[in-house]
Protein backbone atom coordinates (compact mmCIF):
# COMPACT_ATOMS: atom_id res chain seq x y z
CA UNK A 1 0.00 0.00 0.00
CA UNK A 2 2.68 2.47 1.08
CA UNK A 3 6.40 1.95 1.40
CA UNK A 4 8.62 4.25 3.44
CA UNK A 5 12.35 3.91 2.77
CA UNK A 6 15.47 5.48 4.24
CA UNK A 7 13.62 8.44 5.69
CA UNK A 8 15.70 11.04 7.53
CA UNK A 9 14.56 14.26 9.14
CA UNK A 10 16.41 16.74 11.33
CA UNK A 11 15.38 20.03 12.87
CA UNK A 12 18.58 22.03 13.25
CA UNK A 13 21.17 19.77 14.82
CA UNK A 14 18.60 17.41 16.25
CA UNK A 15 17.97 14.24 14.27
CA UNK A 16 14.29 13.35 14.66
CA UNK A 17 14.03 10.48 12.20
CA UNK A 18 16.97 8.32 11.21
CA UNK A 19 16.75 5.84 8.36
CA UNK A 20 13.09 4.94 8.81
CA UNK A 21 11.88 1.95 6.79
CA UNK A 22 8.52 0.23 6.85
CA UNK A 23 5.76 -1.00 4.61
CA UNK A 24 2.07 -0.69 5.31
CA UNK A 25 0.04 -3.41 3.66
CA UNK A 26 -3.48 -3.07 2.34
CA UNK A 27 -6.04 -3.70 5.09
CA UNK A 28 -3.38 -3.69 7.81
CA UNK A 29 -3.32 -1.83 11.12
CA UNK A 30 0.27 -0.92 11.82
CA UNK A 31 1.00 0.63 15.18
CA UNK A 32 3.91 2.94 15.80
CA UNK A 33 4.70 3.42 19.46
CA UNK A 34 7.21 5.68 21.10
CA UNK A 35 7.72 8.22 23.84
CA UNK A 36 6.60 11.83 23.52
CA UNK A 37 8.99 13.72 21.24
CA UNK A 38 10.23 10.54 19.59
CA UNK A 39 9.18 11.80 16.14
CA UNK A 40 5.84 10.02 15.65
CA UNK A 41 3.99 13.20 14.68
CA UNK A 42 6.85 14.32 12.42
CA UNK A 43 6.63 10.99 10.63
CA UNK A 44 2.88 11.37 10.13
CA UNK A 45 3.33 14.93 8.84
CA UNK A 46 5.91 13.71 6.33
CA UNK A 47 3.54 10.99 5.10
CA UNK A 48 0.80 13.62 4.77
CA UNK A 49 3.13 15.80 2.70
CA UNK A 50 3.06 18.65 5.20
CA UNK A 51 6.82 18.64 5.71
CA UNK A 52 9.59 17.38 3.45
CA UNK A 53 12.11 14.84 4.74
CA UNK A 54 15.84 15.47 4.36
CA UNK A 55 16.21 12.14 2.57
CA UNK A 56 14.17 9.10 1.69
CA UNK A 57 11.21 7.86 -0.28
CA UNK A 58 7.50 7.33 0.33
CA UNK A 59 6.17 5.16 -2.45
CA UNK A 60 2.39 5.14 -2.86
CA UNK A 61 0.72 3.68 -5.96
CA UNK A 62 4.13 3.54 -7.62
CA UNK A 63 4.79 7.25 -7.09
CA UNK A 64 7.36 8.80 -4.76
CA UNK A 65 5.27 11.31 -2.77
CA UNK A 66 8.39 13.05 -1.44
CA UNK A 67 9.30 14.41 -4.86
CA UNK A 68 5.84 15.66 -5.73
CA UNK A 69 5.05 19.33 -5.91
CA UNK A 70 1.99 20.83 -4.20
CA UNK A 71 -0.23 20.43 -7.27
CA UNK A 72 0.77 16.86 -8.06
CA UNK A 73 0.42 15.82 -4.42
CA UNK A 74 -3.23 16.96 -4.36
CA UNK A 75 -4.18 13.88 -6.43
CA UNK A 76 -3.14 11.65 -3.52
CA UNK A 77 -4.18 13.82 -0.56
CA UNK A 78 -7.69 12.41 -0.39
CA UNK A 79 -6.28 8.90 0.04
CA UNK A 80 -4.20 9.68 3.12
CA UNK A 81 -5.97 11.33 6.04
CA UNK A 82 -5.26 11.82 9.72
CA UNK A 83 -7.20 11.86 12.97
CA UNK A 84 -5.29 13.81 15.57
CA UNK A 85 -5.31 13.63 19.35
CA UNK A 86 -6.60 17.19 19.81
CA UNK A 87 -9.35 17.52 17.19
CA UNK A 88 -10.89 20.75 18.44
CA UNK A 89 -7.83 22.68 17.28
CA UNK A 90 -8.20 21.09 13.83
CA UNK A 91 -11.60 22.71 13.26
CA UNK A 92 -11.86 26.35 12.23
CA UNK A 93 -13.33 28.16 15.28
CA UNK A 94 -15.17 30.64 13.06
CA UNK A 95 -16.98 27.95 11.07
CA UNK A 96 -19.96 25.81 12.04
CA UNK A 97 -19.07 22.14 12.37
CA UNK A 98 -21.47 21.05 9.63
CA UNK A 99 -19.70 23.26 7.12
CA UNK A 100 -16.28 22.14 8.34
CA UNK A 101 -17.23 18.48 7.95
CA UNK A 102 -18.38 18.78 4.33
CA UNK A 103 -15.83 21.36 3.17
CA UNK A 104 -13.16 18.75 2.21
CA UNK A 105 -15.67 17.09 -0.14
CA UNK A 106 -15.98 20.35 -2.05
CA UNK A 107 -12.19 20.71 -2.09
CA UNK A 108 -11.87 17.35 -3.80
CA UNK A 109 -14.93 18.01 -6.01
CA UNK A 110 -16.84 15.11 -4.45
CA UNK A 111 -20.61 15.04 -3.98
CA UNK A 112 -22.05 14.97 -0.50
CA UNK A 113 -23.96 11.77 0.10
CA UNK A 114 -26.55 12.83 2.69
CA UNK A 115 -27.42 9.24 3.53
CA UNK A 116 -23.81 8.38 4.16
CA UNK A 117 -23.36 11.37 6.43
CA UNK A 118 -26.54 10.47 8.28
CA UNK A 119 -25.39 6.86 8.70
CA UNK A 120 -22.00 7.94 10.03
CA UNK A 121 -23.60 10.38 12.48
CA UNK A 122 -25.83 7.56 13.66
CA UNK A 123 -23.00 5.05 13.84
CA UNK A 124 -20.92 7.43 15.95
CA UNK A 125 -23.95 8.10 18.17
CA UNK A 126 -24.04 11.83 17.54
CA UNK A 127 -26.95 14.21 17.53
CA UNK A 128 -27.36 15.96 14.17
CA UNK A 129 -27.70 19.23 16.06
CA UNK A 130 -23.93 19.31 16.64
CA UNK A 131 -23.49 20.19 12.96
CA UNK A 132 -25.12 23.56 13.63
CA UNK A 133 -22.68 24.38 16.42
CA UNK A 134 -19.22 25.90 16.59
CA UNK A 135 -16.22 23.86 17.82
CA UNK A 136 -16.16 25.53 21.23
CA UNK A 137 -19.78 24.58 21.80
CA UNK A 138 -19.33 20.79 21.73
CA UNK A 139 -17.49 18.26 23.90
CA UNK A 140 -14.11 16.68 23.13
CA UNK A 141 -15.76 13.34 22.41
CA UNK A 142 -18.25 14.87 19.97
CA UNK A 143 -15.63 16.79 18.06
CA UNK A 144 -13.34 13.76 17.87
CA UNK A 145 -16.17 11.75 16.33
CA UNK A 146 -16.85 14.57 13.87
CA UNK A 147 -13.18 14.66 12.88
CA UNK A 148 -13.34 10.93 12.14
CA UNK A 149 -16.54 11.45 10.12
CA UNK A 150 -14.87 14.30 8.21
CA UNK A 151 -12.00 12.00 7.27
CA UNK A 152 -14.20 9.00 6.47
CA UNK A 153 -16.44 10.99 4.11
CA UNK A 154 -13.41 11.28 1.83
CA UNK A 155 -13.08 7.47 1.77
CA UNK A 156 -9.32 7.50 2.37
CA UNK A 157 -7.29 4.37 1.76
CA UNK A 158 -4.85 5.11 4.58
CA UNK A 159 -5.87 6.65 7.86
CA UNK A 160 -3.27 7.87 10.33
CA UNK A 161 -4.67 7.69 13.85
CA UNK A 162 -2.45 9.94 15.96
CA UNK A 163 -3.48 9.00 19.49
CA UNK A 164 -7.12 9.51 18.52
CA UNK A 165 -8.60 8.55 21.87
CA UNK A 166 -6.02 9.88 24.33
CA UNK A 167 -8.21 12.87 25.25
CA UNK A 168 -11.35 10.78 25.78
CA UNK A 169 -12.61 8.85 28.76
CA UNK A 170 -12.20 5.07 28.77
CA UNK A 171 -15.77 4.11 27.81
CA UNK A 172 -15.77 6.49 24.82
CA UNK A 173 -12.26 5.28 23.85
CA UNK A 174 -13.44 1.70 23.56
CA UNK A 175 -16.54 2.73 21.63
CA UNK A 176 -14.61 4.78 19.07
CA UNK A 177 -11.87 2.17 18.59
CA UNK A 178 -14.55 -0.43 18.08
CA UNK A 179 -16.24 1.62 15.34
CA UNK A 180 -12.87 2.39 13.71
CA UNK A 181 -11.99 -1.29 13.66
CA UNK A 182 -15.33 -2.21 12.10
CA UNK A 183 -14.98 0.45 9.39
CA UNK A 184 -11.41 -0.68 8.69
CA UNK A 185 -12.57 -4.24 8.09
CA UNK A 186 -15.62 -3.19 6.04
CA UNK A 187 -13.69 -0.86 3.76
CA UNK A 188 -10.41 -2.79 3.81
CA UNK A 189 -8.60 0.37 4.88
CA UNK A 190 -5.05 0.60 6.20
CA UNK A 191 -4.38 2.33 9.49
CA UNK A 192 -1.20 3.73 10.95
CA UNK A 193 -2.01 3.80 14.64
CA UNK A 194 0.23 6.10 16.66
CA UNK A 195 0.05 5.64 20.40
CA UNK A 196 1.98 5.02 23.57
CA UNK A 197 -0.75 3.03 25.24
CA UNK A 198 0.65 -0.50 24.80
CA UNK A 199 -2.53 -2.19 26.01
CA UNK A 200 -4.65 -0.52 23.33
CA UNK A 201 -1.96 -1.07 20.69
CA UNK A 202 -1.82 -4.81 21.32
CA UNK A 203 -5.58 -5.23 21.07
CA UNK A 204 -6.06 -2.90 18.12
CA UNK A 205 -3.18 -3.55 15.74
CA UNK A 206 -1.83 -6.29 13.48
CA UNK A 207 1.80 -5.24 13.79
CA UNK A 208 3.75 -2.94 16.13
CA UNK A 209 6.88 -0.90 15.44
CA UNK A 210 8.76 1.03 18.10
CA UNK A 211 10.20 4.48 17.37
CA UNK A 212 13.16 4.90 19.71
CA UNK A 213 16.18 7.21 19.50
CA UNK A 214 14.89 8.38 16.11
CA UNK A 215 15.04 4.83 14.73
CA UNK A 216 12.26 2.39 14.03
CA UNK A 217 12.75 -0.96 15.73
CA UNK B 1 -22.60 47.77 28.74
CA UNK B 2 -20.72 47.30 25.47
CA UNK B 3 -23.95 46.19 23.81
CA UNK B 4 -25.87 49.27 24.95
CA UNK B 5 -23.06 51.62 23.93
CA UNK B 6 -22.68 49.75 20.64
CA UNK B 7 -26.35 50.11 19.79
CA UNK B 8 -26.30 53.74 20.88
CA UNK B 9 -23.33 54.40 18.60
CA UNK B 10 -25.21 52.81 15.68
CA UNK B 11 -28.18 55.12 16.33
CA UNK B 12 -25.91 58.18 16.56
CA UNK B 13 -24.06 57.24 13.35
CA UNK B 14 -27.32 56.59 11.50
CA UNK B 15 -28.56 60.01 12.59
CA UNK B 16 -25.30 61.66 11.46
CA UNK B 17 -25.46 59.84 8.10
CA UNK B 18 -29.15 60.67 7.53
CA UNK B 19 -28.58 64.28 8.47
CA UNK B 20 -25.64 64.45 6.03
CA UNK B 21 -27.54 62.73 3.22
CA UNK B 22 -30.70 64.83 3.63
CA UNK B 23 -28.87 68.05 4.49
CA UNK B 24 -30.63 69.98 1.72
CA UNK B 25 -34.04 69.12 3.26
CA UNK B 26 -33.14 69.48 6.93
CA UNK B 27 -30.94 72.55 6.98
CA UNK B 28 -32.80 75.81 7.58
CA UNK B 29 -30.54 77.90 5.30
CA UNK B 30 -28.23 77.49 2.34
CA UNK B 31 -24.86 76.80 4.04
CA UNK B 32 -23.20 79.59 2.02
CA UNK B 33 -25.95 82.16 2.44
CA UNK B 34 -24.57 85.25 4.17
CA UNK B 35 -26.90 87.09 6.51
CA UNK B 36 -24.70 90.16 6.77
CA UNK B 37 -26.88 91.90 9.31
CA UNK B 38 -26.59 88.98 11.74
CA UNK B 39 -22.88 88.24 11.75
CA UNK B 40 -21.59 86.41 14.87
CA UNK B 41 -25.11 86.52 16.22
CA UNK B 42 -24.77 83.89 18.94
CA UNK B 43 -27.67 81.53 19.64
CA UNK B 44 -30.88 83.23 18.48
CA UNK B 45 -34.36 82.18 17.43
CA UNK B 46 -33.45 82.66 13.76
CA UNK B 47 -30.05 81.03 13.99
CA UNK B 48 -30.25 78.25 16.57
CA UNK B 49 -26.45 77.69 16.66
CA UNK B 50 -25.54 81.23 15.76
CA UNK B 51 -23.76 82.57 12.69
CA UNK B 52 -20.12 82.79 11.66
CA UNK B 53 -18.12 85.99 10.87
CA UNK B 54 -19.67 86.08 7.39
CA UNK B 55 -23.20 85.70 8.74
CA UNK B 56 -23.55 82.07 7.55
CA UNK B 57 -25.89 79.90 9.63
CA UNK B 58 -23.79 77.56 11.83
CA UNK B 59 -26.52 74.89 12.09
CA UNK B 60 -26.82 74.65 8.32
CA UNK B 61 -23.05 74.49 7.90
CA UNK B 62 -22.72 71.80 10.58
CA UNK B 63 -25.47 69.77 8.92
CA UNK B 64 -23.70 70.01 5.54
CA UNK B 65 -20.23 69.78 7.08
CA UNK B 66 -20.38 66.07 7.85
CA UNK B 67 -20.78 65.11 4.21
CA UNK B 68 -17.24 65.67 3.00
CA UNK B 69 -15.47 64.65 6.23
CA UNK B 70 -17.33 61.35 6.58
CA UNK B 71 -17.18 60.55 2.86
CA UNK B 72 -13.45 61.24 2.63
CA UNK B 73 -12.65 59.56 5.96
CA UNK B 74 -14.58 56.38 5.25
CA UNK B 75 -13.52 56.11 1.62
CA UNK B 76 -9.83 56.75 2.31
CA UNK B 77 -9.79 54.25 5.18
CA UNK B 78 -11.61 51.57 3.19
CA UNK B 79 -9.17 51.91 0.29
CA UNK B 80 -6.18 51.88 2.70
CA UNK B 81 -7.61 48.82 4.43
CA UNK B 82 -8.14 46.96 1.17
CA UNK B 83 -4.63 47.67 -0.12
CA UNK B 84 -2.91 47.22 3.25
CA UNK B 85 -4.80 44.07 4.23
CA UNK B 86 -4.22 42.55 0.79
CA UNK B 87 -0.48 43.18 1.08
CA UNK B 88 -0.42 41.95 4.69
CA UNK B 89 -2.27 38.73 3.84
CA UNK B 90 -0.04 37.94 0.85
CA UNK B 91 3.08 38.77 2.82
CA UNK B 92 2.11 36.81 5.94
CA UNK B 93 0.63 33.79 4.21
CA UNK B 94 3.13 33.13 1.44
CA UNK B 95 6.24 34.30 3.29
CA UNK B 96 9.65 33.97 1.62
CA UNK B 97 10.98 36.61 -0.75
CA UNK B 98 7.57 38.12 -1.36
CA UNK B 99 7.21 38.69 2.39
CA UNK B 100 10.65 40.28 2.59
CA UNK B 101 9.88 42.57 -0.34
CA UNK B 102 6.48 43.70 0.99
CA UNK B 103 7.80 44.07 4.55
CA UNK B 104 10.67 46.25 3.31
CA UNK B 105 8.28 48.59 1.50
CA UNK B 106 5.95 48.64 4.51
CA UNK B 107 8.85 49.49 6.81
CA UNK B 108 9.88 52.41 4.61
CA UNK B 109 6.34 53.85 4.72
CA UNK B 110 6.07 53.16 8.45
CA UNK B 111 9.35 54.88 9.21
CA UNK B 112 7.94 58.22 8.04
CA UNK B 113 5.93 60.21 10.61
CA UNK B 114 2.40 59.74 9.33
CA UNK B 115 0.99 63.23 9.79
CA UNK B 116 4.06 64.95 8.33
CA UNK B 117 4.05 62.44 5.46
CA UNK B 118 0.33 63.08 4.76
CA UNK B 119 0.89 66.84 4.80
CA UNK B 120 3.86 66.46 2.45
CA UNK B 121 1.88 64.36 -0.03
CA UNK B 122 -1.16 66.63 0.18
CA UNK B 123 1.15 69.61 -0.29
CA UNK B 124 2.72 68.11 -3.42
CA UNK B 125 -0.60 66.95 -4.89
CA UNK B 126 -2.35 70.22 -4.04
CA UNK B 127 -5.70 70.82 -2.32
CA UNK B 128 -8.87 69.00 -3.30
CA UNK B 129 -10.93 66.02 -2.20
CA UNK B 130 -9.37 63.49 -4.62
CA UNK B 131 -5.86 64.47 -3.61
CA UNK B 132 -6.81 64.40 0.04
CA UNK B 133 -8.06 60.82 -0.28
CA UNK B 134 -4.91 59.85 -2.21
CA UNK B 135 -2.67 61.43 0.43
CA UNK B 136 -4.47 59.59 3.22
CA UNK B 137 -4.30 56.25 1.39
CA UNK B 138 -0.60 56.57 0.56
CA UNK B 139 0.29 57.47 4.12
CA UNK B 140 -1.86 54.92 5.92
CA UNK B 141 -1.99 51.60 4.00
CA UNK B 142 1.28 50.42 5.55
CA UNK B 143 -0.21 50.44 9.06
CA UNK B 144 -2.88 47.99 7.92
CA UNK B 145 -0.35 45.83 6.12
CA UNK B 146 1.92 45.45 9.14
CA UNK B 147 -0.85 44.58 11.59
CA UNK B 148 -2.69 42.25 9.19
CA UNK B 149 0.57 40.44 8.37
CA UNK B 150 1.17 39.83 12.09
CA UNK B 151 -2.38 38.50 12.48
CA UNK B 152 -1.99 36.20 9.47
CA UNK B 153 1.30 34.83 10.80
CA UNK B 154 -0.45 33.98 14.06
CA UNK B 155 -3.49 32.32 12.46
CA UNK B 156 -1.37 30.49 9.86
CA UNK B 157 0.27 28.47 12.63
CA UNK B 158 -3.07 27.18 13.92
CA UNK B 159 -3.56 23.43 13.43
CA UNK B 160 -6.84 23.96 11.55
CA UNK B 161 -4.98 25.79 8.79
CA UNK B 162 -2.54 22.89 8.50
CA UNK B 163 -5.53 20.55 8.46
CA UNK B 164 -7.02 22.40 5.51
CA UNK B 165 -3.90 21.57 3.49
CA UNK B 166 -4.37 17.80 3.73
CA UNK B 167 -8.13 18.25 3.47
CA UNK B 168 -7.52 19.62 -0.01
CA UNK B 169 -8.11 23.38 0.33
CA UNK B 170 -6.30 25.63 -2.10
CA UNK B 171 -4.29 28.61 -0.86
CA UNK B 172 -7.03 30.94 -2.07
CA UNK B 173 -9.79 29.13 -0.21
CA UNK B 174 -7.65 28.92 2.95
CA UNK B 175 -7.16 32.68 2.76
CA UNK B 176 -10.78 33.49 1.94
CA UNK B 177 -12.59 31.05 4.20
CA UNK B 178 -10.21 30.45 7.10
CA UNK B 179 -7.66 33.25 7.41
CA UNK B 180 -9.84 36.29 6.70
CA UNK B 181 -12.82 35.27 8.91
CA UNK B 182 -10.44 34.62 11.79
CA UNK B 183 -8.63 37.94 11.54
CA UNK B 184 -11.82 39.89 10.77
CA UNK B 185 -12.61 40.98 14.36
CA UNK B 186 -9.22 42.65 14.63
CA UNK B 187 -9.47 44.20 11.15
CA UNK B 188 -12.81 45.75 12.12
CA UNK B 189 -11.37 47.28 15.25
CA UNK B 190 -8.47 48.60 13.21
CA UNK B 191 -10.80 49.95 10.54
CA UNK B 192 -12.94 51.89 12.98
CA UNK B 193 -10.00 53.38 14.86
CA UNK B 194 -8.41 54.34 11.53
CA UNK B 195 -11.61 56.01 10.28
CA UNK B 196 -11.46 58.11 13.43
CA UNK B 197 -7.81 58.88 12.75
CA UNK B 198 -8.58 59.76 9.12
CA UNK B 199 -11.28 62.19 10.25
CA UNK B 200 -8.71 63.84 12.49
CA UNK B 201 -6.17 63.97 9.63
CA UNK B 202 -8.80 65.51 7.33
CA UNK B 203 -9.55 68.06 10.00
CA UNK B 204 -5.85 68.86 10.36
CA UNK B 205 -5.23 69.06 6.59
CA UNK B 206 -8.30 71.20 6.00
CA UNK B 207 -7.22 73.39 8.88
CA UNK B 208 -3.88 73.85 7.08
CA UNK B 209 -5.66 74.68 3.85
CA UNK B 210 -4.69 71.39 2.16
CA UNK B 211 -8.02 69.61 2.43
CA UNK B 212 -11.55 70.71 1.74
CA UNK B 213 -11.51 74.24 0.42
CA UNK B 214 -13.65 77.17 1.58
CA UNK B 215 -16.42 78.14 1.13
CA UNK B 216 -17.43 74.42 1.13
CA UNK B 217 -19.10 73.66 4.44
CA UNK B 218 -16.88 71.22 6.32
CA UNK B 219 -16.36 70.74 10.04
CA UNK B 220 -12.60 71.24 9.85
CA UNK B 221 -12.91 74.22 7.49
CA UNK B 222 -15.33 75.70 10.04
CA UNK B 223 -12.74 75.26 12.79
CA UNK B 224 -10.12 76.89 10.58
CA UNK B 225 -12.43 79.78 9.81
CA UNK B 226 -13.05 80.29 13.54
CA UNK B 227 -9.38 80.73 14.46
CA UNK B 228 -9.47 84.50 14.82
CA UNK B 229 -12.76 84.66 16.68
CA UNK B 230 -12.94 81.65 18.98
CA UNK B 231 -11.84 83.51 22.13
CA UNK B 232 -14.84 85.83 21.91
CA UNK B 233 -17.16 83.38 20.18
CA UNK B 234 -16.18 79.89 21.40
CA UNK B 235 -19.29 78.30 19.85
CA UNK B 236 -17.62 78.78 16.42
CA UNK B 237 -15.15 76.04 17.40
CA UNK B 238 -17.22 74.07 19.91
CA UNK B 239 -20.06 73.28 17.45
CA UNK B 240 -17.98 71.72 14.64
CA UNK B 241 -15.46 70.34 17.17
CA UNK B 242 -18.22 68.52 19.04
CA UNK B 243 -19.53 67.12 15.74
CA UNK B 244 -16.08 65.64 14.97
CA UNK B 245 -15.73 64.36 18.54
CA UNK B 246 -19.12 62.63 18.65
CA UNK B 247 -18.61 61.04 15.20
CA UNK B 248 -15.19 59.63 16.09
CA UNK B 249 -16.39 58.42 19.49
CA UNK B 250 -19.38 56.66 17.89
CA UNK B 251 -17.21 54.99 15.24
CA UNK B 252 -14.74 53.71 17.86
CA UNK B 253 -17.54 52.40 20.09
CA UNK B 254 -19.13 50.72 17.10
CA UNK B 255 -15.78 49.05 16.41
CA UNK B 256 -15.67 47.52 19.89
CA UNK B 257 -19.23 46.32 19.51
CA UNK B 258 -18.65 44.78 16.08
CA UNK B 259 -15.53 42.99 17.32
CA UNK B 260 -17.63 41.27 19.98
CA UNK B 261 -20.22 40.28 17.39
CA UNK B 262 -17.65 38.88 14.94
CA UNK B 263 -15.76 37.00 17.63
CA UNK B 264 -17.66 33.72 17.54
CA UNK B 265 -15.71 32.48 20.58
CA UNK B 266 -17.41 35.04 22.76
CA UNK B 267 -20.73 33.31 22.04
CA UNK B 268 -22.39 31.36 24.77
CA UNK B 269 -21.14 27.81 25.34
CA UNK B 270 -24.02 25.36 25.09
Amino acid sequence: MIKVSNLDKSFGDKKILNDINFTLKSGEILSIVGDSGSGKTTLSKIILGLIKPDRGQIIYEGVDLVNLGKKDFKKYRKDIQIISQNPSSFFDPSMKLGRSVIEPLKNFKLKLDDEKLKDLIEEFKLDEKVLARYPHQVSGGEIQRLSIIRALLLEPKILILDEPTSMLDISVQAQILDILKRIQVDKNMSYIFISHDMEVVEIFSDRVLNLKNSKLI
Amino acid sequence: MNKILGKLSIIVLIIILLVSIFANIISPYDPNFQDKENRLSGFTQEHKLGTDPLGRDMLSRVIYGGRSSILIGVLATLVSMTIGSGMGIISGYFGGRLDKFITSITNIFQALPQMAFTIAIAGVLGPGIKNLILALVISSWAGFSRIVRAEVLKVKEEPYIEAMVYLGSSDLSIILFHIIPNIMPNIIILLTTRIGRSLLSIAALSFLGLGVQPPNPDWSVMINDARLYYRSYPYLIVVPGFSIFITILSINTLGDYLRDIFDIRSEEII
